[in-house]
């Protein structure tokens, strides 16, 4: 079974993660996420066909899991922790250029973030800084959610061109 | 399945990915939208520094290599205590099997695979390939040194060609030896049914022998103890769709269709009128999506289908 099996998990693990990363905010319990639903799988195994179905499986499972301990609310607390630790991680680690051009990005991104419409900015404030659920952030605004989606995509799209060149020279000095 | 919904990965579904409220569908569309262009990932990546700091883009990459070391040390204490089980409850199998095993293997670590309510596909150590429907198993030492492997229900196995250790697939009173092939055995309580996809077979019994090429098969009968050799047609084939997921139909009747299907797919379907049987189809799919191949099929013989709680109905007003 373990070659089958291993197989699967090597290519779905990383994106399986990133995608818990996004639901979580944090890296470990990303991990953990991904370990378990891959752990429930494996307890399964004869029920279970190992296919193109199998792919929708594992992402529906993840978002699950990932829902449920987000609803057991242990997660809050060590979000607030992480982004702490990564703000001091991003400020003070890595080589001296790294922590200098790191300290510029975030500059700009501020900026630029002050020349976003007003709505656009309230909410993309409300998702990124406070880690605010769409739904939580429409109902705060009276406003749809697809207008909060809207709004997201909106913004992300105008910091990405003000922040055009700058990026492209950021993620080749960092990768 | 592919061709489900079409999801077109935006501005707006990006930032609700990178935002954590993207739902599974989605991840997977924005999943696979990266891996289609590498400019979509330097997009992305772009876009994830821009989410910010605290999030995405200080996002480290998992090693997944240690991540599976991690996950198998985890399961293997499991495994074992799952092989046990599967020793024990088959252990009156067992001592039958080993009055047929040569004598002397001391390492006795037996492995059980059953395929209970899906269909099985799995590699076996060799790297040679098993797929079997449901309510069939099959068990083989752990070790594999010998590559003898003791099948009931039906299988279908692609065997890694190695001159050194013949791979022997024992049913009933046969065993199927190969050097290298692809082939299908269904067991039933009268007959034994072998059919060879490619290469060839040497199938004995106690008493004869037969060889079998691509595109053969034979039917021993358990209790005459006899062989009838046949030669598989195209639409022979079918049989072990559940395996290839090759289907080829040649003026086909509905009601037949509509069976491989079912098993290829391991799905029930059911055929809301009688007229239908009047329906045929000529067409192939190789390896193709259920959904694929639903829509051709209700398509050109303009008929519908839907699904109602894991049954799939087809309706219309039946062919002339």
């Amino acid at each position: 079974m373990t070659h089958a099996f291993r197989q699967l998990f090597i290519t779905h693990y990383e994106k399986l993660h990133r995608y818990a990363f996004t639901l979580l905010k944090n890296e470990a319990a990303a991990s953990d996420a991904v370990q378990s639903v891959f752990t429930r799988l494996w307890e399964k195994q004869g029920t279970i066909i190992l296919d193109e179905g199998i792919k929708s499986y594992l992402y529906r499972s993840i978002h699950n899991h990932c829902l449920n301990i987000i609803r057991q609310g242990n997660n809050k607390e060590k979000y607030t922790l992480y982004q702490a630790h990564n703000i001091q991680k991003n400020t003070f680690s890595g080589e001296p250029e790294e922590q200098m051009v790191a300290r510029e990005l975030q500059t700009r991104i501020r900026e630029a973030m002050e020349s976003l419409p007003a709505q656009c900015k309230v909410v993309f404030l409300k998702s990124r800084e406070d880690g605010k659920k769409y739904t939580e952030i429409a109902t705060e605004l009276n406003i749809s959610i697809k207008t909060v989606e809207a709004q997201m995509g909106k913004a992300l799209k105008i910091l990405r061109e003000k922040l055009q060149e700058y990026l492209v020279i950021f993620i080749i000095l960092l990768y | 399945m592919d061709n489900k919904q079409h999801i077109s990965v935006t501005e707006d579904l990006l930032a609700k990915y990178l935002a954590g409220e993207a739902g599974p569908e989605e991840a997977i569309a924005v999943d696979n939208w990266l891996e289609a262009l590498p400019e979509n990932r330097q997009t992305f990546d772009q876009l994830a520094k821009v989410w910010g700091n605290a999030t995405l883009s200080s996002y480290q990459k998992p090693d997944v290599e240690r991540e599976w070391e991690r996950f198998s040390q985890k399961q293997s204490p499991r495994k074992r205590i799952y092989t046990w089980l599967a020793v024990a409850a088959t252990l009156v199998c067992l001592i039958a099997i080993y009055k047929l095993l040569p004598v002397g293997k001391a390492s006795s670590e037996i492995i059980s695979l059953q395929a209970q309510k899906d269909i099985i596909r799995d590699t076996l150590p060799d790297n040679s390939y098993v797929v079997m429907p449901p309510g069939s198993a099959i068990r083989y030492p752990a070790a594999f040194t010998s590559r003898q492997i003791q099948l009931k229900g039906e299988g279908y196995f692609e065997v890694q060609p190695s001159s050194q250790s013949p791979f022997i697939v024992e049913t009933g009173d046969l065993k199927i030896q190969v050097l290298g092939t692809a082939f299908n055995v269904k067991t039933s309580p009268e007959q034994i049914i072998v059919q060879v996809n490619n290469g060839a077979v040497l199938v004995s019994s106690k008493t004869s022998a037969i060889t079998l090429k691509a595109g053969q098969g034979c039917i021993y009968n358990r209790a005459s103890r006899t062989f009838d050799t046949v030669s598989t047609a195209e639409n022979g084939r079918n049989n072990y769709a559940y395996a290839t997921r090759m289907l080829h139909f040649q003026h086909t009747s509905l009601s037949e269709v509509a069976r491989q299907v079912s098993k290829t797919y391991n799905v029930e379907i059911r055929l809301e009128n009688e007229k239908m049987a009047e329906c045929h189809i000529s067409t192939t799919f190789e390896n193709k999506p259920l959904s694929y191949v639903l829509d051709v099929i209700t398509a050109s013989l303009d008929l519908q289908y839907r699904t109602e709680r894991n049954v799939i109905y087809i309706s219309g007003d039946g062919c002339n």
